[in-house]
C-alpha cells in the first residue's frame, strides 16, 4: 500500500510534467508573470531596506548620555569612558566634564539662575555612540550602561529612536502591503492557470472519475502542477530578482559613497532566493486548491 | 445483487427517460437490455454504475441503497463495476496499456502488479501486440476490445456493457460476444444493452425490453 501511494505521487508528478511540457509557450507566459510578480516587491522591499538602512544611520545616530554618580572622582570616571571605548560595540565615547557642561549651560537662558548657585550642580557625564543602530541594539547598549556601578542615569535620544522606528514601520508596511497585493495576483494567476487545465482535461477527469477515481486522485498531478509552477516562478523570480539587484548595486554604492553612507546590502541573496522560491511554491499549491476546490463542487 | 425500486430519471425539458423501474439482477446473471432508441437501456446503466442519481427510487446493491453512499464512497462503489460506456471511452492520449491500467491504478494497486495484469489481459482480448499503441490507431474491432479489458482487468463482480458490438462487423461481433461469454463464465454479472439481439441469444440468461422509460417484457 505504502509503494502503491509513492508510486501514485510519482505518477501524478510525471502527469503534471507532462502538463507543463505540453503548452510551453503558456507555461513561458504564466512562469513570467508569477516570477514578476514575486521579484518586483522582493526588489521594492530590498531597496527600501536598505535606504532605511541608510536615513536610519546618517545624520540621525543615535547618542546615548550618560551622567556619573557625583561620588565618583575624574579619575573613576574617566578610567569608565576608557573601559567603553574599547567596547567592541561602541563606535566614540565623548567625555563631557562637569565643567564644560557648566560652561554650556550658563551661555542659555538658565545660566543667570545657575550663576546664583555655589557650586557647580552637574555631574561629569559622557556621550556614547553605538555602532549598530538598529533600535534593540540601541536598548540593549542603554541596559548594560546602566548596569555599570558608578553611572547615575542613562538617556536615550527618543526622538531618534522613534524616527528610524516610524521609518522602519512605513516601509515594513508598504512592503507587506504590496506582498500581500502581489502574492494575491499570483494566487489569481495560478488559480487560472490550474483551472485551464482542469477545463482542458475535463473529459479524462469524467473518464477517471467513471472508473472510481476519488477526487484525491483526480487533484493530485494538478496539486503537484501548481507546485511546479511556483517553484518555477519563484526560481525565475530569483534569477530576475538577483540581475535586478547586481545590476543596482553599482550605482546605490556609488551614491553611498558620494554621501559617506554605508554599502548598499540590506540582506543577504540567500534569503532572498529561498523566500521567493518558497513563497513561489506554496503560492502555486495554495492557487491550484483553490481551484480544485471549487471545480469539484461545481461538478459531481 | 442490483435491485432497482420504482427507479426514475427525469432530465430537463422535461424528458421522462427511466419511469418506476422495478428491476432484480440477481448475481452471476448474464441480461440482454434491449429497447428502441430512446428508450433508456443508457439511462439505466448510469444509475446502475453510480454516474447519474435518481429523480426517484432507489439503486441498491446487496441491499445497501448506494443514494446514502455520498461523495466519498461513490468512487468505492463504481469500482465494482467494469465499463464499456460512451461515458468512459479511451483516453485518446494515453496508450492502450495505460488505458487498461486505469481501473488498478486508481485502485493504488503498484505499478508493476497492474502491467502485468494489463499484459495479461490485452492477451486475452488479442491485443498483446498493441500494447504501447494509441486508442485512435486502433480499428474499432480492437478499440471494443481493449474497452472490454479495461472492464475486467480489475475482476469486477459487474460488467456493463452498452452496445459492445455496435458498429463492428460480423467477425468482430462475434468475436466480442465469445469475449464476453468467456467472463461471465467466470462468474461476472454480465448487463448487456443491444440493438441485436440475435448476436447474444445463445449467452443470454435473461432479455429485458424497455419502451419509453418503462419495462414492457422480461423473459428468463
Ligand atoms: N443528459 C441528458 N439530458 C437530457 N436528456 C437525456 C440525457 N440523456 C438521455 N436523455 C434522454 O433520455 C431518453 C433516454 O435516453 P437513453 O440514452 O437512455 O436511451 P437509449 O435507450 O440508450 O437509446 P439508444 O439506443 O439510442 O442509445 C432519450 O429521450 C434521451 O434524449
Ligand atoms: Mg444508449
Amino acid at each position: 500500500m505504502k509503494r502503491g501511494w509513492w508510486e501514485g505521487q510519482t505518477e501524478a508528478l510525471g502527469r503534471a510534467l507532462t502538463l507543463l511540457g505540453r503548452a510551453p509557450l503558456v507555461t513561458a507566459v504564466v512562469t513570467l508573470v508569477l516570477a514578476t510578480a514575486l521579484a518586483l516587491p522582493a526588489t521594492m522591499a530590498w531597496i527600501g531596506a536598505g535606504v532605511t538602512q541608510w536615513f536610519g544611520g546618517q545624520g540621525t545616530e543615535p547618542q546615548i548620555t550618560v551622567f556619573f554618580q557625583q561620588t565618583i572622582d575624574r579619575e573613576e570616571a574617566l578610567a569608565i569612558v576608557q573601559r567603553w571605548r574599547e567596547d567592541e560595540v561602541v563606535a566614540r565615547v565623548v567625555f563631557v566634564p562637569r565643567e564644560a557642561a557648566l560652561a554650556r549651560l550658563l551661555q542659555t537662558d538658565l545660566g543667570e539662575a545657575i550663576e546664583t548657585l555655589p557650586d557647580n550642580p552637574l555631574p561629569d557625564a559622557m556621550t556614547v555612540v553605538p555602532r549598530r543602530f538598529a533600535p534593540q541594539d540601541v536598548a540593549q547598549l542603554q541596559q548594560r550602561l546602566a548596569a555599570e556601578a558608578g553611572i547615575e542615569t542613562v538617556q536615550v535620544d527618543t526622538a531618534w529612536v522613534e524616527r528610524v522606528h516610524g521609518l522602519a514601520r512605513a516601509g515594513t508596511m508598504v512592503a507587506a502591503a504590496l506582498a500581500a497585493w502581489f502574492a494575491l495576483g499570483m494566487l489569481a494567476q495560478t488559480y487560472l492557470a490550474i483551472r485551464l487545465q482542469l477545463v482542458a482535461a475535463a473529459q479524462e477527469i469524467s473518464v477517471l472519475r467513471a472508473l472510481g477515481a476519488t477526487d484525491g486522485y483526480i487533484g493530485r498531478p494538478f496539486r503537484w502542477f501548481g507546485w511546479l509552477q511556483g517553484l518555477l516562478a519563484g526560481c525565475v523570480g530569483a534569477a530576475l530578482w538577483g540581475g535586478l539587484v547586481a545590476w543596482l548595486t553599482p550605482p546605490f554604492d556609488e551614491l553611498a559613497r558620494l554621501y559617506g553612507l554605508g554599502g548598499f546590502l540590506p540582506f543577504p541573496a540567500w534569503m532572498a532566493v529561498l523566500v521567493l522560491v518558497t513563497a513561489g511554491a506554496v503560492l502555486g499549491v495554495l492557487g491550484a486548491e483553490i481551484s480544485l476546490r471549487q471545480f469539484f463542487r461545481a461538478s459531481t | 445483487m442490483i435491485r432497482c425500486e420504482k427507479l426514475a430519471k427525469i432530465y430537463p425539458g422535461p424528458v421522462a427517460a427511466l419511469v418506476d423501474l422495478d428491476l432484480t439482477i440477481p448475481a452471476g446473471q448474464f441480461l440482454l437490455v434491449c429497447g428502441h432508441s430512446g428508450a433508456g437501456k443508457t439511462t439505466l446503466f448510469r444509475l446502475i454504475a453510480g454516474l447519474e442519481t435518481p429523480t426517484h427510487g432507489s439503486v441498491s446493491v446487496n441491499e445497501h441503497d448506494v443514494a446514502r453512499l455520498g461523495r466519498g464512497g461513490l468512487p468505492y462503489y463504481r469500482r465494482r463495476f467494469g465499463l464499456v460506456l460512451s461515458d468512459a471511452p479511451l483516453l485518446p492520449q494515453r496508450t492502450v496499456a495505460e488505458n487498461v491500467a486505469l481501473p488498478l491504478l486508481i485502485a493504488g494497486v503498484p505499478r508493476r502488479q497492474a502491467f502485468e495484469r494489463v499484459a495479461l489481459a490485452l492477451e486475452r482480448v488479442g491485443l498483446a501486440g498493441r500494447a504501447h499503441e494509441l486508442p485512435p490507431t486502433l480499428s474499432g474491432g480492437e478499440q471494443q476490445r481493449a474497452a472490454i479489458a479495461r472492464a475486467v482487468v480489475h475482476r469486477p463482480s459487474v460488467v456493463i456493457a452498452d452496445e459492445p458490438t455496435a458498429q463492428l462487423d460480423r467477425d468482430n461481433a462475434e468475436e466480442v460476444v465469445r469475449l464476453l461469454r468467456a467472463f461471465h463464465a467466470a462468474g461476472v454479472t454480465m448487463i448487456i444493452a443491444t440493438h441485436d439481439e440475435a448476436l447474444f441469444a445463445s449467452v443470454a440468461q435473461r432479455r429485458i425490453v424497455l419502451a419509453n422509460g418503462r419495462l414492457v417484457e422480461d423473459t428468463w
